[in-house]
């Protein structure tokens, strides 16, 4: 039996993984780690050898040069966000009643118990939900689980 | 005269500063508030700023990351802070229907109410505790014992947990002893490692061929925003309008009971806090945006409490908060020093009076309300769009890498980086594994640092 990964992604991106909770491409993120460290401890090393003897104390020179060192990472890190694009597709429009609305709601269910009926509601948060756009969607998959539960 | 308004405009440069600072590091996702918010506190005692500037610089940046760390937790389903992981997933079912400007809302309307309803309960609860300083001060170690154990069965690996918390408070024990043989003492470290933990063990694991098959992925990630719906006019929209009467009452209970238990991690409170609360909704979406609403207060209440009670009563770091982010107010030396045997104090504790501690524990609340709050009420969504379209992970990655970097070289060199990488990949594997979340793992090196000490001489 031999160990295969998943199929390429198409595009210049290599393999992407789920990292942390998000979406990375494996080769640029390799190359990330490496530009994050080298430029934040250039920096810091820097800061340590030419600002830090100026301070009235070590200690105080020190936290300086830690200070510039952060800014290296953040340095680092607009480099990185420049060369390397979010793997994210944004989408702006949501339809309601989607299927994956549903799915959502399907989890809540598994996880937090029942979803509960809309016409229990105070009329504030009932009000609040039809501002979103989200109280049919609640009512509809409340009513289809009634009823499946009464064909069963 | 002139010597006090000069200490109050510095105070109140210094809180505006804090503000704006840290309202930017919130809204990067990932960041630890002990990691971020301590070395820079550090550093503005060490400058020297006065009594009060110290104060305010560190309230105002604790309240207002505590609000803008809503920002990536609600619209990117990444947590703004390791404070904001008990909200990712209500958060994330939120932003999965559509709806993360809500969700974002509730947490940020939560925080305000909370970090009001804090401030004066901490000074409250300080005053009564101090007659009985000694007799606390006696017992901390054993307190932070059972806070540990319980925090642990209140963790997702219950026993599990506790019983993890041996190993891992020996191995910060071990490590300490280690470091001590080459006369250094590290702390900032440990608590970088923990927080950090949850991102070393995904990077370490990244790069094994087990674990390769779990994480790979072939399609991009898809992310949705919803349509904007402004429910105010003006800049500033009233808290109490964004919540209903039920999520502010609730909110404001919440605060209320968890500025008395400055003593647990304020993750854990968070934990509890949302559980009680959403125990008792009965609908889904009301359970949701209340729980959210309950939990981004409680960010905010135990760590206000949590460093404003044991200052104010004690001068002494007997709570988590007190141990991590707020540490440098307690114990900076050479100009803030605290002898734990003979219990002399020398920091804000014997330089600001109780009203002091009262009066601009308010106005940084003001301050950071005044800044953060409408900030990510307004632009939380074009932000959110900034950040999911032109910040990639790799980049957020990229800058941790090198913030771990440079605080481990900063506070003890390469010996530093070798405790964060090993506290690190074996708490975020036993998070991970065993469900053991980086606030048992808190509580398991205040244990090391005040318990076992205690715990041995009681041995002989």
């Amino acid at each position: 039996m031999t160990d295969r990964t998943p199929a390429r992604a198409a595009g210049t991106e290599g393999q992407l993984a789920e990292i942390w909770g998000d979406v990375v491409s494996r080769p640029q993120l390799g190359k990330a780690i490496l530009i994050g460290a080298a430029v934040s401890l250039a920096v810091y090393g820097i800061a340590l050898e030419t600002i830090a003897p100026l301070a009235a104390t070590p200690a105080i020179g020190k936290a300086v040069a830690m200070l510039a060192g952060i800014i290296g990472c953040i340095i680092g890190g607009a480099i990185c966000a420049r060369a390397f694009r979010p793997k994210r597709v944004v989408v702006e429009e949501v339809p309601t009643g989607a299927m994956w609305q549903t799915e959502v709601l399907d989890q809540l269910v598994q996880e937090g118990g029942p979803i509960g009926k809309v016409e229990d509601l105070p009329a504030s948060v009932a009000g609040e939900m039809k501002e979103v756009g989200l109280y049919d969607l609640f009512r509809d998959y409340e009513r289809n689980r009634a009823r499946s539960g009464e064909g069963n | 005269m002139d010597g006090l308004l000069y200490e109050i405009l510095i105070a109140l440069g210094l809180g505006l500063l804090g503000s704006v600072l840290f309202s930017a590091i919130g809204l990067i996702s990932g960041t630890d508030e002990t990691t971020t918010i301590a070395p820079v506190t550090l550093l503005v005692v060490l400058l020297g700023a006065p009594p009060a500037g110290v104060f305010t610089f560190w309230m105002c940046a604790a309240v207002s990351k505590h609000m803008t760390h809503a920002v990536p937790t609600a619209l990117l389903g990444i947590p703004g802070d390791t404070m904001a992981l008990p909200l990712l997933q209500q958060a994330s079912a939120l932003r999965n229907l559509g709806a993360p400007h809500i969700a974002l809302r509730k947490m940020l309307a939560g925080s305000v109410i909370s970090a009001f309803i804090a401030v004066p309960l901490a000074v409250l609860f300080a005053v009564i505790l101090a007659p009985f300083g000694s007799y606390i001060t006696a017992s901390a170690p054993w307190l932070f014992i059972a806070a540990s154990v319980l925090i642990a069965y209140f963790s997702a690996g219950r026993w599990a947990s506790i019983i993890a918390l041996i190993p891992f408070t020996l191995l910060i024990v071990a490590l300490q002893g280690f470091t001590a043989g080459h006369d250094v003492k590290l702390g900032v470290s440990y608590f970088l490692g923990i927080a950090v933990g949850p991102l070393v063990a995904e990077l370490v694991s990244a790069a094994s061929p087990l674990e390769r098959k779990r994480m790979n992925r072939s399609e991009l990630r898809e992310t949705t925003l919803a349509p904007d719906v402004r429910g105010w006019g003006g800049y500033f929209p009233n808290p109490f309008r964004v919540l209903d009467r039920s999520q502010t009452r609730a909110t404001a209970a919440a605060a209320a009971v968890t500025s008395a238990t400055f003593v647990f991690s304020p993750v854990a409170m968070t934990v509890i806090a949302g559980e009680v609360v959403g125990a008792r909704i009965k609908h889904a979406y009301h359970r949701l945006t209340s729980v959210l609403a309950v939990r981004n207060g409680v960010t905010e209440s135990p760590s206000t409490a949590g460093a404003l009670t044991p200052l104010i009563a004690f001068g002494l770091p007997l709570s988590p908060v007190a141990a991590g982010p707020a540490a440098p107010l307690f114990n900076a030396p050479p100009r803030f020093t605290v002898n734990s045997e003979t219990g002399v104090v020398n920091n804000l504790h014997t330089m600001l009076s109780v009203p002091e501690f009262l009066i601009w524990g308010l106005v940084s609340v003001v301050i950071a309300t005044a800044i953060a709050y409408p900030f990510a009420m307004n632009h939380a969504r074009s932000a959110a769009v900034f950040v999911a379209k032109r910040i990639s992970h790799e980049a957020i990655i990229a800058t941790f890498v090198g913030l771990v970097l440079v605080i481990g070289l900063w506070e003890g060199g390469v010996l530093a980086l070798l405790v964060i990488l090993t506290v690190g990949l074996v708490g975020g594997l036993l998070y991970r594994v065993l469900g053991m979340n980086t606030g048992v793992q808190f509580m398991g090196y205040y244990a090391a640092v005040l318990s076992v000490p205690a715990l041995l001489k009681l041995i002989g």
